[in-house]
């Protein structure tokens, strides 16, 4: 019988992860399918995420394809679907179904600079892509990463942000609104486009 | 193969076929729709045009997808419903919704297989009636690549002779339908071919509606995406689903969870037929809507049609039906939008 | 009669004059026989105004997307949109102002009165000449049409294509306007709830079943609900789920919003979306017909909305839409309304 598109795979949330407080709340859910399967995917494709009985939204995987234990994604909390998904815990059941999109074409990148720009949720998406890039370093050129906010209160990932920043090698450069002073732009962006 | 079936005999042709679901176009209280053939004895083929096209067969309105149950309160099982799809034969199909399966057939085919409509398309045979006179005073197929009489998209063709039917079979299951039909066909006599050969461009010049020079309709809605015309166009609209709906190209659909118990959770993962002409189409949760009025959603249609779905598919995604013309209580007449658009400034 | 020159001298008046915003009425596009509604600002243009029995559309839908244009517009066009309006139209406008959802002064009413006759019914008519090619359709010598086809002109009874309503109807000439055409004689309706007798003749069962039956049909597009000029909510008991959200919606208010009614078009839902919406037209609904009109599977809703319009008069001796100045049915009560369901 031919796979069936619409019908989701189960997994299990086994970890929920508060991002960010109040009414732009963002979680970061990580779920592990209960077939024990995997999912193969590209850096920039999302997956339909199912409450049952309640609906389905499309959400970007917003861990590595190279991460193999489970698929993460980091949620805002804006409607019906996404309020439901806030209520869930570690243990709870969610429909997952995809991958979907197109992804980001990276093997177009190799070699360049690249500059990856996203605002409050929306790195969520890149998130996938910086780790790759990180990971596999020395096929692209300089990593930059511009990350703005409403609020400094709404950024994901701050702790692995602030790692990033305090590490040395292979991090992206990062722009973001936990740095005090502007930077100064390195001498290999000024004036360049990567 | 090429055959003669004596109109008298079509309701035997019927019985024969009787191991199959049959659909034809019934009258039900003035509208002409496919419904189950339950009283094949006394079944006339109607030369008319359904209000509700074929797709319903292979697309139908709603169906259930899955189940989801909640058991032991940790566990949630998830209960495909493929569908239930007996062997199937539609009559009385017109050419342009045959190619319009076509159509549908590409969009839930290929990289992302619909299970549902295939299973649905695969167990039904489409029987066409050409048009030898067109069914609706709004029809134009022959402007977007159609004919009265193309047989795309049908396993027989059936051209009304006047005593007769002369049928085409198309495909092998067109051909395992005549012949389990036996004895009531017959083979074409010469004058039987000439009468085709006749009634071919005679059905042609019939159609009284035409959309003319249209081959650059899609290169040019790309420059016109801030165009008044939207504006004028769609100030009568009414923002109804009838153009959608009962269009047999359109195929967008709504999934909703129908819950049938919340403590045990239970219940259905329903498809439905959906339209870009309600305003909540294109409604994000955050209150944005891309397509905010109708003039948005004229473009909308008018470019899927004739642009996107052109560049994708290679193809119009408007089999010139006339449906739409027709229903429109306001008389929207999508010849005379694709024609201002096709004019437009000039 | 009406002339038609009457009409495009006050269409073009008001337009020159600046009076109002635009004008809606009715054109009859080349090629077709069946009148459309149009918009005009231009007073060049109003030589594309007609007036004939193909004009059956309630052109006081368009309000609704008015108001809603206004609303979205930072500076509001003050001037009132002139309507052309037959006797049910005018009935709708009443009921808008009793629901304070316009005011007087947002409209500019062309009356114009649908005289000895009414509009006709394009299926009756399409079926009564089978196969021939309609031109036109004008009003006729008393109770006839006179309809041109390829093959010439002929005149049919009035009776034979009238439209339903036009039968039920209590207001040929319309009860509010700003400037009134055609002929003010009233013309009676000896039983002005006929449609409504066809289902109350019916007993319980045989109802249900043949609301079953009906509604079966539905494919739930909304034409009903969309040609409806008194179906101006926002946000649909229909379709609770996405309308009416904005940016300063809160995800607990999306999260709790009550979805009423599936989207499925079954049985359950179907009588569901029609009863309640019927409901929502008791003492509103003033039989303009659209609703059955733009059904395009034929479902006679008409036969609901008829009955809600007879309980209307006959338990409150309420008449809908005859008078602006009388509170809306459902807003207001009277001492000796019924009340023996209170035990």
């Amino acid at each position: 019988m031919a796979p069936n598109i619409y019908l989701p795979s189960l997994a299990r949330i086994i970890a929920v992860k508060d991002e960010v407080a109040g009414p732009r709340a963002i979680k970061t859910f990580r779920t592990a399918f209960v077939d024990g399967g995997s999912f193969a995917f590209r850096c920039g494709q999302c997956a339909m995420l199912s409450v049952f009985g309640t609906g389905e939204v499309m959400i970007s995987i917003s861990s590595s394809p190279r991460e193999k234990d489970y698929l993460q994604f980091s949620i805002l909390k804006m409607g019906r679907v996404t309020s439901a998904i806030h209520e869930l815990e570690v243990g709870d059941l969610i429909g997952v179904r995809g991958p979907y999109g197109n992804g980001f074409p990276l093997e177009e990148w190799k070699g360049k600079n690249i500059i990856f720009a996203g605002g409050g949720i929306g790195l969520a998406p890149l998130w996938g892509l910086v780790h790759e890039t990180v990971a596999d370093k020395s096929a692209y050129g300089d990593l930059t990463l511009f990350y703005g906010s409403r609020t400094s209160q709404d950024i994901v990932y701050k702790e692995e942000l602030q790692a990033g920043a305090s590490s040395s090698g292979s991090w992206p450069r990062m722009f973001w609104p936990r740095s005090r002073r502007p930077r100064t732009p390195s001498p290999s962006l000024a004036g360049r486009p990567s | 193969m090429d055959k003669i079936l004596a109109k008298k005999d079509f309701p035997q042709w019927l019985k024969k076929l009787r191991a199959y679901r049959l659909f034809a176009p019934r009258l039900i209280e003035e509208v002409w729709n496919y419904e189950v053939v339950d009283d094949p004895d006394h079944y006339v083929l109607p030369d008319v045009q359904t209000v509700v096209p074929v797709k319903k067969v292979v697309f139908p309105a709603r169906e259930c997808f899955f189940e989801f149950e909640e058991t032991d309160g940790t566990t949630l099982t998830l209960t495909e419903r493929r569908p239930d799809a007996p062997a199937t034969v539609v009559f009385g199909v017109r050419p342009c919704e045959g190619k319009a399966l076509t159509l549908t057939d590409s969009v839930f085919g290929g990289t992302f297989d619909d299970p549902y409509y295939g299973e649905r398309r695969k167990a039904t045979a489409i029987v066409g009636l050409a048009c030898n006179t067109p069914p609706s005073s709004d029809c134009f197929c022959l402007s977007v690549g159609g004919a009265p009489h193309s047989t795309e998209g049908l396993d027989i063709l059936l051209t009304d002779l006047g005593e007769t039917y002369y049928a085409q079979a198309l495909t092998e299951t067109g051909k395992k339908l005549i012949n389990e039909g036996g004895a009531l066909f017959s083979e074409p006599k010469a004058e039987d071919r000439k009468t085709v050969e006749r009634l071919r461009p005679e059905s042609e010049r019939r159609l009284t509606r035409r959309l003319e020079n249209i081959k650059n309709v899609p290169a040019k809605l790309k420059g016109m995406f801030d165009a008044p015309l939207w504006d004028e166009e769609s100030l009568s609209c009414l923002r109804c689903g009838i153009c959608t709906y009962l269009c047999p190209t359109c195929h967008c659909f709504d999934m909703n969870d129908e819950v049938e118990s919340t403590v045990p959770l239970r219940g259905k993962k329903v498809r439905t037929w959906d339209t870009c002409q309600f305003p909540d189409f294109t409604m994000h949760s955050s209150g944005h809507n891309p397509r905010p009025d109708k003039a948005a959603r004229l473009r909308q249609r008018i470019n899927h049609k004739f642009q996107y779905f052109v560049e994708i598919w290679k193809d119009y995604q408007c089999t010139g039906c006339g449906r739409c013309i027709a229903l429109c209580p306001v008389g929207i007449d999508i010849i005379k939008v694709v024609e201002k658009v096709r004019d437009y400034g000039s | 009669m009406v002339k038609i020159e009457d009409l495009r001298a006050e269409a073009q008046r008001l337009l020159k004059g600046g009076t109002v915003k635009y004008i809606i009425g009715y054109e009859r596009p080349a090629g077709s026989w069946k009148a459309n509604p149009v918009f005009l600002k231009n007073p060049e243009e109003t030589d594309r105004l007609v007036w004939d029995p193909t004009c059956y559309h309630n052109l006081v839908r368009f309000l609704i997307d008015e108001k809603r244009r206004k609303a979205k517009s930072k500076e509001p066009d003050p001037r009132p949109v002139g309507v052309v309006v037959k006797g049910c139209d005018s009935r709708a406008v009443v009921v808008l102002l009793q629901e304070k959802f316009i005011s007087r002064l947002d409209v500019y009413l062309i009356g114009v009165s649908c005289e000895a006759s009414g509009v006709i019914d394009e299926r009756k008519l399409e079926r009564k000449l089978a196969g021939k090619k309609v031109r036109g359709v004008a009003f006729g010598p008393a109770g006839s049409f006179t309809v041109t086809t390829d093959d010439g002109t002929v005149e049919v009874p009035a009776a034979e294509v009238l439209a339903d309503r036009c039968r039920d109807c209590i207001a040929n000439v319309p009860v509010v306007s700003d400037h009134l055409l055609g002929d003010k004689t009233k013309r009676t309706v000896a039983k002005p709830f006929q449609a409504a007798e066809k289902v109350e003749a019916m007993a319980p069962d045989a109802r249900w079943s043949f609301w079953e039956e009906q509604l079966g049909k539905c494919i739930r597009c909304y034409a009903c609900r969309s040609a409806c000029p008194m179906c101006y909510c926002d946000e649909c008991v229909a379709d609770s789920i996405c309308y009416a959200v904005t940016p300063d919606t809160t995800a607990e208010e999306k999260a709790q919003k009550i979805k009423w009614v599936e989207r499925s078009p079954v049985d359950s839902e179907n009588f569901f979306y029609h009863f309640v919406r019927a409901i929502h037209l008791a003492g509103r609904c003033i039989d303009c017909g659209e609703c059955e009109r733009a059904c395009p599977v034929g479902i006679p809703l008409r036969l609901l909305n008829k009955k809600l319009e007879k309980d209307a008069k006959e338990l409150f001796g309420y008449d809908v839409g005859l008078d602006a100045d009388q509170p809306a049915l459902i807003s207001c009560f009277r001492d000796d309304d019924p009340g023996d369901f209170i035990r």
